[in-house]
């Protein structure tokens, strides 16, 4: 990932110590670099279970929207550190959009959020044109 | 998260995890910045655009990098307009790749795959684009930020599409911000700052 090691010791995901985040700023106080490592000592509990394992597998939970997933992944050991890094370069660059054409939408929906979440309301769905 | 980003479900679960712990325990108390986050903020969007590219990995305890997740595109802050495109994997070999576009309040996502899916996976890909329109913009969390280093769009909602935002807000939750040097990136000379986040 990132050529650069700030260095940042990452702390406990359930400890009480702060997580480091780094940042990098030029000479006019614009953002270049973003940094961060957190970690997770144990895999994440599921509604209504208690994790009590080491090792889980990423696929794992894939595998609760197919049969075959949870045993396709590789295992992970815990702790896992989850490495985030934003780069910003280029400034003042064109940004070009090319807005797919009706034909080609295969869904839309109308969102909106409300206190911590949010929601979406499906106003159309039908089959996008083939060979898109 | 919206349809056309199911296929990041595996990274989102783990790092969602990860952050909800780290975001909901913030008490933002003492700070003491040297650039505040709202100067890093206006001085990074006044530029109007950039180009920003966004990394995650998952790296377990024997040094082994089991995931990863870039998002590489153009984001406009002047006209909320941007494009990307996000790769996740791989998975057991499975890299899903989804195409952005934001437009205003408008979202577009198209999501494809390379490789054989562990599962299922495929199938749950929606054909073609998926469109979401944001009635309500909102103030995004400190999670709903630190999920857009994940994967442009996070939430669906295209306040978060900004790492600049990230920043500014992870600042304002902040106690302690130290000044660790000058280094040079991407050949513009920085100033390196470490910031804890409770």
């Amino acid at each position: 990932m990132s050529t650069l090691d700030p260095g940042g010791t990452a702390v406990p995901l359930f400890g009480t110590g702060p997580v480091p985040v780094d940042y990098w700023l030029d000479g006019s106080d614009q953002l270049r670099l973003l940094h961060m490592t957190l970690t997770m000592k144990a895999p994440p509990a599921r509604p209504g279970t208690v994790a009590t394992t080491t090792s889980t597998t990423l696929a794992g939970d894939l595998g609760s929207r197919g049969s075959a997933g949870a045993t396709a992944a590789p295992a992970l050991d815990f702790p896992i550190h989850l490495v985030f890094a934003d780069r910003i370069s280029d400034y003042g660059v064109a940004v070009h959009l090319t807005i797919p054409p009706p034909s080609q939408i295969g869904s839309q929906a109308t969102c909106s959020a409300r206190g911590d979440g949010s929601s979406c309301y499906s106003s159309t769905s039908h089959a996008a044109a083939p060979g898109r | 998260m919206g349809p056309g980003r199911s296929g990041g479900h595996a990274v989102w679960v783990v790092a969602a995890s990860v952050l909800v712990a780290v975001a909901s325990c913030s008490s933002p108390s003492k700070t003491t910045v040297t650039v505040s986050g709202a100067q890093a903020y206006a001085a990074t969007t006044r530029a109007r655009s950039a180009a920003i590219d966004m990394t995650t990995e998952v790296i377990d305890a024997k040094g082994r990098t089991s995931s990863e997740g870039s998002a590489t595109g153009t984001y406009s802050w002047a006209t909320r307009q941007g494009s990307f495109v996000a790769k996740i994997g791989p998975i057991s070999g499975y890299h899903l790749i989804t195409d952005e576009i934001i437009d205003g309040a408008t979202t577009y996502t198209r999501p494809s795959a390379t490789g054989t899916p562990p599962g299922g996976l495929h199938a749950d890909l929606p054909s073609g684009w998926s469109e979401e329109t944001w009635t309500t913009p909102i103030a995004p969390g400190l999670l709903d930020l630190l999920l857009a280093v994940i994967v442009p769009g996070g939430e669906g909602n295209t306040e978060v599409d900004d790492p600049a935002a990230v920043l500014a807000q992870v600042l304002s939750a902040a106690t302690h911000v130290t000044g660790l040097g000058r280094q040079t990136i991407d050949g513009s000379v920085t100033t390196h700052y470490r910031a804890a986040v409770p």
